[in-house]
């Protein structure tokens, strides 16, 4: 019996995890829709079918997995988009912000631990879409100040860490302490909240140490707020029995909820961990190829029992067999990849309402427009973009697009315009990220690459070189570079993060009226055209697109520089690493005939010296079983026909080993 | 009837077996012999020579393909501090998994499969020295044979350097425990 109820209770945590994941995506999806209807009205229409789906699929599934709370709230979501889909209704600005608002909520809601904390927060909605409904026809321009005469005010008061603040955090938790986020709902009727939440700051003192409150303590008498947040910083996790006397602090609270402090960056990445839902076609074009594979089993089986080795016919009849098997593979090997694909608006709908946020806490006004929203991308690679691309933008509000003034004087519109468009270009992904702002000021990158040192005054650098120095790190980690060219705050991580996925960055700029960065980033990670090398009598890959050449070279021609091995190829310096020695391999090697692989490091080059060139081949990486742990130098495993392994180089690593020392 | 009867009965016996007993395939390394409980042991395997990995510790040989996933190799005999020796027919590479990792470990032979009633295995806890055997477990008494019993996850950590160093000054006490164990047995 007790057996039963734990299975029982196992399929809901993973039917849960299910549901929460893929509600999650939904929430996104709708997040971009509002906001796309938030800059154009009339697209409602157009939207609007989605919509009422996404919340009739969100109320369904909560109702299987239990979560009845959400289910009756979105219940009432589904009511008003059903009003809307009946043209009884127009969204439109503070309803938005509204909708928004519970959105954010939700996500809350699906990523605390407790979810039973969280429901009041649900739960408030419940009458906020009932008033919604019942203001249909009229105006609801002042819906939203009737409503919070009896409901506390969502407006979000978002806490935001400084750096500094945010390091305190990271040590902190590093050292196994622990950091609370503490958000406090005062009830609407409480006269003077500024004077309660002081109250609650001081009593929560005596349980660690603050480290930031939103409004800040100084503030606390002047504004006017309903909803108090704040940082606690414990020597150690807090008992059940504290958090109790943390939640009955304040008399005046509705609803205190303690959560650990996770940082926002972190939420995103665990978001989608794992799970990939497949259309159903994708699985139907696979059902149909093993279908081709038993047939051609058969009939290899039936030549291995019927047929005699010493017949010609066996033996052709066997070699076509084998050829249809290796042309079904092939296709099996791109359906089966295909499965993890993915259409690149799952990534895209990500950045929407955060591009909302940083243009308001920037002051500017920002629209953006996202094309070849259908392309596919590996849904890892979707993974490993979300910080690069949200870096890209953030640059563009801050530095890339000017202040409304600024906009206005010099006759642009006001609104900001960022252009996202992902299009397939052979085995790779394209996305150009284009804003319409004051572009890059070439003189002042070259100005201060001289100063940082990493140009001299003499040199020749073309117009593509020189914008190309905003990804190097001495020149856009130094906060000055910022204010000067306005742009380069950690473009070089940008730039790692791209080419970790073997793609690459480039930018282009028209001074004063735009800056565009190209991604070309390889469509799956799964599969690589490799070159085969040998060393110490094992096989090593080398992905394609890092080599620039192959030379063939006698041990005479290299030079001792400072203890280092180079090669002079007029006008170039090209630093060499014999891969043998870095590996500790023994290798043989014959003086007269040295074979180097070079590599392509940005606009210079490194030789690798290897034993043996082999050739090219398609190899399919694996992941080392996690056992290993981290390996350095190399980027993974392949299996080759003959059931040896050839390890996979890690070329940025080594390169950048040598390059940097 | 009465053969559903008898089926019934060794159910039951296998059930009680394991209640009070573990099953173990027993291997030797050096010249100790090692228990490892049978059921997170997926295969036993012909010595092959792995692919060797750069920077990788020494008792790492290196990979292997198992099965079409790629799995680290460790050399029991270098884990343990023992001085290397040449290959010799009856080498095997035991492929075991623990919590998800899957590991092959390269040993001298495998001997048998082996029940260790629990009230033969004295753990490891009870040695006065335990600071500096805490990748050993426990020891199980197998007849006139002492059979040592692991911390797999202990041995199958690659990442946790000190570890590795407190084993390899461990291996050297442990020895003295065992043969004053022996002595006094």
């Amino acid at each position: 019996m007790n057996k039963l109820k734990e299975d029982s209770y196992k399929i809901d945590a993973e039917l849960l995890s299910i549901f929460i994941n893929e509600a999650k995506e939904l929430i996104e999806r709708l997040v971009f829709i509002l906001l796309q209807i938030e800059q154009n009205p009339d697209r409602q229409k157009e939207f609007i079918n989605e919509m009422f789906r996404i919340a009739h699929n969100i109320k369904g599934s909560a109702g299987i997995v239990g979560l009845v709370e959400l289910k009756d709230v979105v219940h009432e979501l589904e009511n008003l988009f059903s009003m809307v889909r009946d043209n009884k209704y127009v969204l439109k600005d503070k309803v938005i912000d509204l909708l928004l608002e519970f959105t954010d909520d939700v996500t809350a809601f699906f990523e605390g631990d407790n979810k039973n904390n969280l429901t009041p927060y649900l739960n408030r909605w419940i009458p906020i879409f009932k008033k919604l409904r019942e203001e249909k026809g009229k105006e609801n321009q002042d819906v939203k100040d009737k409503q919070f005469n009896v409901l506390p005010k969502p407006e979000s008061n978002s806490l935001v860490l400084t750096q500094q603040q945010k390091e305190t955090v990271a040590s902190w938790q590093k050292a196994g302490k622990s950091v609370y986020g503490i958000n406090v709902l005062f009830s609407t009727e409480t006269v003077f909240p500024g004077a309660s939440a002081l109250i609650f700051y001081n009593e929560l003192q005596n349980f660690g140490g603050i480290l930031a409150s939103n409004p800040p303590k100084e503030r606390l008498a002047e504004e006017d707020f309903f909803e108090y947040k704040v940082v606690l910083l414990c020597e150690k996790s807090l008992s059940p029995d504290e958090i109790k006397k943390i939640e009955f602090l304040s008399l005046d609270a509705v609803k205190v909820n303690i959560r650990k402090w996770v940082p926002r960056e972190e939420q995103h990445v665990s978001a989608t961990a794992g799970t990939i839902r497949v259309e159903a076609e994708k699985i139907d074009k696979l059902i149909n190829q093993m279908g081709k594979v038993l047939t051609l089993k058969t009939s290899l089986l039936h030549l291995a029992q019927k047929g005699s080795y010493q017949e010609k016919a066996t033996w052709e009849q066997l070699g076509k067999t084998l050829q249809e098997l290796d042309q079904v593979y092939n296709v099996l090997q791109t359906d089966i990849l295909e499965l993890r694909m993915v259409p690149i608006k799952q990534l895209f709908s990500r950045f929407p309402k955060s591009i909302r946020d940083m243009a308001k806490r920037c002051g500017k006004k920002v629209e953006v427009q996202f094309h070849g929203e259908e392309t596919e991308i590996d849904k890892q690679i979707v993974e490993e973009l979300i910080d690069p691309l949200t870096h890209l933008f953030r640059n563009a509000i801050d530095h890339g697009i000017e202040s409304i003034e600024e906009r206005v004087k010099v006759g642009k519109d006001p609104k900001g315009k960022i252009i996202v468009e992902a299009r397939q270009e052979g085995g790779y992904i394209i996305i150009r990220l284009t804003d319409d702002g004051q572009g890059l000021d070439m003189e002042k990158i070259r100005k201060k690459a001289i100063l940082a040192g990493t140009i001299t005054e003499q040199d020749q650098l073309s117009r593509q070189e020189i914008l190309d120095l905003i990804f190097t790190p001495g020149l856009s980690t130094t906060e000055k570079v910022s204010d000067l060219s306005g742009r380069g705050v950690g473009l070089d991580i940008v730039k790692n993060a791209i080419q970790r996925l073997r793609g690459s960055i480039e930018v282009n700029t028209e001074l004063g009226k735009s800056t565009t960065f190209s991604l070309k980033i390889p469509l799956t990670l799964a599969i690589i055209q490799s070159f085969m090398v040998e060393l110490g009598g094992q096989i090593f890959g080398i992905p394609v697109n890092d080599i620039a050449q192959n030379i063939v070279i006698k041990e005479d021609e290299i030079h001792d520089v400072n203890g280092k091995k180079v090669y002079y190829r007029y006008p170039e310096v090209i630093p060499l690493i014999d891969l043998g020695e870095k590996f500790n391999f023994v290798c043989e090697k014959n003086p007269e005939q040295l074979r180097i692989v070079i590599i392509n490091y940005g606009r210079s080059h490194v030789g690798l010296i290897v034993e043996e060139l082999l050739g090219l081949e398609e190899v399919m990486i694996k992941r080392v079983n996690k056992a290993l742990g981290t390996t350095p130098d190399i980027a993974g495993a392949s299996l080759l026909g003959s059931g040896d392994i050839a390890l996979i180089i890690d070329t940025q690593s080594i390169v950048d080993s040598v390059v940097r020392i | 009837m009465a053969r559903n009867d008898s089926t019934i009965d060794l159910l039951n016996l296998q059930f009680t077996d394991t209640e009070n007993e573990q099953q173990y395939m027993i291997f030797m390394v050096g010249n100790e012999e090692y228990g490892l409980e049978v059921l997170k042991v997926q295969e036993i395997i012909r010595y092959l020579v792995p692919t060797k990995i750069p920077h990788a510790p020494t008792y790492v040989e290196g990979v292997i393909n198992f099965r079409g996933e790629v799995i680290p190799v460790l050399n029991m005999r270098k884990r343990l501090g023992l001085p290397d020796k040449e290959e010799n027919e009856f080498q095997v590479i035991i492929v075991t998994e623990v919590n998800g990792k899957i590991m092959g470990l390269t040993v001298d032979r495998v001997l048998d499969i082996a029940n260790i009633p629990e009230d033969k295995i004295q753990p490891a806890t009870d040695f006065k020295t335990q600071e500096k055997t805490r990748y050993l477990k426990a020891m199980g008494k197998l007849g006139e044979r002492l059979i040592l019993l692991l911390e797999m996850d202990k041995i199958m950590d690659l990442n946790d350097e000190k570890l590795v160093e407190d084993m390899l000054v461990s291996e050297e006490k442990t020895d003295v425990i065992i043969s004053e164990e022996q002595n006094s047995g």
